[in-house]
């Protein structure tokens, strides 16, 4: 079976939300639901900086409230936000988008949906944000504080992916009580991380309910930026 | 302002010719004030002359590693936003906006023809940009804001 690909380019007006972009567009309504069990992929940038989106399919959150990368052309894999999540079909697929600026911006994005045989496998749970500032002689406690994926929902395989827009900055990871990254430099690559070159943190066990603890330390005289991105691979398919 | 030793500490971040320094000596000792700046090579805007000096730092955040210009321009390919009953405000509604990130070249100015663009740090939740860039929206022939603001006003 051919895959489905539905590619937009949509302007968010200032201050406001987008409950679902694909609506907006008559021509993609007839997408809104998956057309059959698939793998998905999602990839999405913002023409400037102040975009926000997440995704659901049925009921399931697969991105959390997410960052974009300032750009005007989607880059592959560079953009790719999200590429291992599986809705069956039928499941009605939700990507809303939020403008915090007082200007309207333009969000750009592909979803692919290639057709899966076989019983669905698990998914990975996405979540990407930044630039956050970290003042001077700083530190940032808990970055996830209060977000989606603070806890993982099941038992999860976690990657991190961090950059940082001046040299400077230190992350340490824990999950619950013990310590995954000792204090390390982030790179200075002053951007939203890219998968796979962005990879500080892999490999982690990240038990159903235990929090994640991602913080920044800022030993410099001045404010520097970290940028984010939390992925977490189900372990089954919840 | 700054002084001629800060302008020369930010003149060495990008070139080791500084023959801009005796420039800006002579002139001002003809009685004119010349700036260093850099300047956008789609706006025309002004930026200011630590731009490159402080990319990642002060301007530029999340833009790359390469400093390009972060001034705003309009995407006029791209209609405006519906308006839904979401919308509370026309000011809501303009064709979408971009960082044109295109290169910056070191120029000197004088102190009159200065025109600094409005940078990120200065207006975060681009509230003073995006006024800017819509009244240029609306007077813009590519645009369909009139048509927009008219459907709008017939509303109310």
């Amino acid at each position: 079976m051919q895959p489905i690909i539905i590619e937009d380019s949509i302007s968010i007006a200032a201050n406001s939300v987008n409950d679902n972009v694909i609506v907006s567009n008559a021509s993609l309504r007839r997408y809104l639901r998956a057309p059959f069990a698939a793998q998905g992929k999602l990839l999405a940038v913002g023409s400037a900086a102040g975009l926000r989106i997440s995704l659901d399919y049925g009921s399931k959150n697969v991105v959390g409230e997410s960052d974009l990368r300032v750009g005007t052309d989607l880059q592959e894999p560079l953009d790719v936000l999200s590429d291992a999540w599986y809705p069956n079909e039928g499941d009605q697929l939700v990507l809303r988008c939020a403008n915090s600026t007082g200007g309207a911006l333009d969000l750009r994005y592909r979803i692919m949906l290639t057709a899966w045989d076989g019983d669905l496998p698990p998914d990975c749970r996405v979540m990407q944000r930044g630039p956050i500032s970290v003042a001077a002689a700083a530190v940032d406690v808990q970055l996830l504080d209060g977000l989606r994926y603070e806890r993982a929902p099941v038992d999860s395989m976690m990657e991190i992916f961090m950059t940082a827009s001046a040299s400077g900055l230190k992350r340490q990871c824990f999950v619950d009580t013990e310590s995954i990254a000792p204090p390390s430099a982030i790179p200075p690559l002053n951007r939203i991380p890219q998968d796979p070159f962005d990879k500080n943190v892999e490999g982690i066990e990240v038990p159903a309910d235990k929090q994640i603890e991602l913080s920044v330390s800022n030993p410099t005289g001045g404010a520097v930026f970290v940028s984010w991105k939390q992925k977490l691979q189900e372990l089954v398919r919840a | 302002m700054k002084s001629l030793e800060e302008v020369e500490l930010d003149l060495k971040a990008v070139t080791s010719r500084l023959t801009l320094i005796d420039e800006i000596i002579k002139a001002s000792k003809l009685g004119r004030d010349m700036r260093m700046v850099f300047r956008c090579n789609h706006s025309g805007l002004h930026l200011p002359s630590d731009y490159i000096k402080e990319w990642g730092t002060l301007y530029g955040i999340g833009l790359g590693p390469d400093p390009v210009s972060e001034v705003l321009d309009t995407d006029y390919n791209v209609d405006p936003p519906a308006i839904t009953p979401a919308i509370r405000s026309i000011e809501q509604i303009m064709h979408p906006v971009g960082n044109v990130r295109v290169q910056v070249d070191m120029d000197l100015v004088s102190a009159d023809d200065l025109n600094l663009a409005i940078l990120v740090k200065d207006d975060p939740y681009m509230i003073e940009r995006a006024r800017i860039v819509r009244g240029k929206q609306l007077i813009n022939p590519k645009g369909r804001l009139r048509v927009m603001q008219a459907a709008w006003e017939r509303r109310a």
